[in-house]
């Protein structure tokens, strides 16, 4: 019986040392872009982020092993895909200052870093206060909102269009992942607003009939198969009495619930048309990828941001 | 052993079970902005024509209207007509927990209903504002006219 035990403990540890030979490349090319910002944001994402998210990866002893170091290698060539702070300034300012919040947001969330990381290297965990940085930091970014005689113009000039009927586009524009635009959706109905103070923009969040039947009967926990929202953003105009109105469409995003066609972005369908030509988003037809990974903290709620005002039945 | 490998199960299964928690009404709804059947937005048939927030007043509106209202509102055509029908509803702003950098509808501060009958040259229009979550009729008449007309001279959001 011993002997027994001695012999499969002897495999495994054959096993365990022949992985080891398993070696995937990791390399630390030079940052030549890195993010340029005060030293208590810096020193914070280096000590949170910059193992995945930069070229700057610091490997302790235990994340060479195998079979943790398969793992490491994956997120960390995953984690400077979405995110590299030693590129960074290869990004558009704007795109920069998004991504900014949307890191914040994941860590507010408490998804990034990701647990499974932080159970092995707990010192990468922001304290309440590391997130207080953050935030003010990014509170600091934000344009104080005045009246503006150019914003106010060109949202004027394409209000004038729009009631001419001169932004009818002539044919339907398709997203790369095969999803179409929905002109219906100026017809729907209000699920919420909201006012971005991040990026300047303010935008109405509409849902078709399915999603607003569901509001109603306070089904949306799964949202049902076929509900759909388009969240349709306009830039901030500030008048001079002081009140903000919606100046220029800037786009519409949808979001399409179909549990089997879109399983691999948790049963959603995700498109995003800009400006009044609604140009589709996306290079490749994997554009999505971006936006679940966006919305994946918000499992809880069907990966949906928008709390739905309620309706009474 | 046998034991130690009941305990590890036991906390797997729990932080597993941990995650699965359903969420709360309060998660998954906008309770506080709740607008009282005695103004169903819905059922009224009227449809979203802008959104604007206020500062100042740390507030954030949607105007809605019917029809004829939709119609005239997309173009800078001031001459209101008998038939139109327009509602603001106004909440008070609060922050949105689902996303650092955002202000949603918190509170509900009132619904201003604007309709017009009569005549199209001079058609009379009539004003009433409901207050507070429980949508009370507003006894203050002052300034009434002049809300009125803030409210008709609004322009539609730009939605190709």
């Amino acid at each position: 019986m011993k002997k027994k035990y001695f012999i499969a403990v002897l495999i495994l540890l054959v096993i365990f040392l022949c992985i080891q030979a398993i070696r995937p490349q990791l390399t630390n090319p030079p940052a030549t872009a890195e993010i340029v910002v005060p030293d208590n944001v810096k020193s914070i994402l280096v000590k949170s982020c910059y193992d995945c998210h930069s070229n700057q990866t610091n490997l302790r002893w235990y994340d060479e092993v195998n079979p943790a170091y398969w793992q490491v290698v994956k997120d960390v060539r995953e984690g400077r895909k979405v995110l590299n702070f030693s590129e960074w300034q290869k990004m558009p300012k704007p795109d920069q200052q998004a991504k900014l919040w949307e890191a914040l947001n994941q860590v507010v969330a408490g998804a990034m870093p990701l647990p499974s990381y932080t159970a092995v290297h707990s010192s990468a965990k922001l304290s309440e206060e590391d997130i207080n940085v953050l935030k003010q930091f990014l509170l600091s970014k934000v344009k104080p909102l005045n009246y503006n005689a150019s914003t106010d113009s060109a949202a004027s000039a394409q209000f004038t269009k729009w009631g001419a009927d001169s932004l009818k586009i002539k044919s339907v524009p398709v997203a790369l992942n095969g999803i179409a635009f929905i002109p219906e959706y100026k017809n729907w109905q209000v699920v919420s607003a909201s006012e971005r103070f991040d990026n300047g923009t303010m935008r109405l969040i509409l849902g078709n009939p399915i999603a607003i039947k569901a509001i109603r009967e306070h089904k949306i926990s799964p949202w049902p198969q076929g509900a759909t929202f388009a969240k349709v953003a306009f830039a901030q105009n500030k008048g001079k009495d002081g009140i903000v109105s919606s100046g220029e469409f800037k786009q519409v995003e949808f979001m399409i619930k179909d549990a089997d066609k879109y399983a691999s972005t948790k049963g959603w369908g995700f498109a995003r048309f800009k400006t009044t030509k609604m140009v589709p988003y996306g290079k490749t037809a994997m554009f999505a990828t971006e936006c679940i990974n966006c919305h994946r903290p918000e499992e809880k709620t069907d990966f949906v941001f928008t709390q739905p005002i309620k309706l009474n039945q | 052993m046998k034991t130690l490998t009941k305990l590890l199960t036991a906390i797997l299964l729990f932080s597993l079970c941990a995650c699965k928690q359903p969420a709360t009404d309060n998660e998954l709804y906008n309770n506080k902005a709740t607008v009282p059947a005695k103004f169903d937005i819905v059922k009224s048939g009227l449809s979203v024509l802008n959104t604007s927030f206020n500062p100042t007043k740390n507030t954030i509106s949607i105007l809605y209207g019917n029809k004829l209202a939709a119609e005239r509102l997309r173009t800078a055509d001031h001459q209101a007509k008998q038939g139109e029908e327009l509602a603001l509803v106004t909440w008070k702003r609060q922050a949105d927990v689902h996303w650092f950098g955002a202000n949603i509808p918190g509170e509900l501060q009132s619904v201003e209903i604007v309709k017009l009958s009569g005549e199209n040259l001079k058609p009379k229009i009539d004003y009433q504002k409901l207050l507070g979550p429980n949508l009370e009729q507003e006894r203050d008449t002052t300034g009434q006219q002049s809300q009125a007309n803030f409210i008709l001279s609004q322009r539609a959001s730009v939605m190709p």
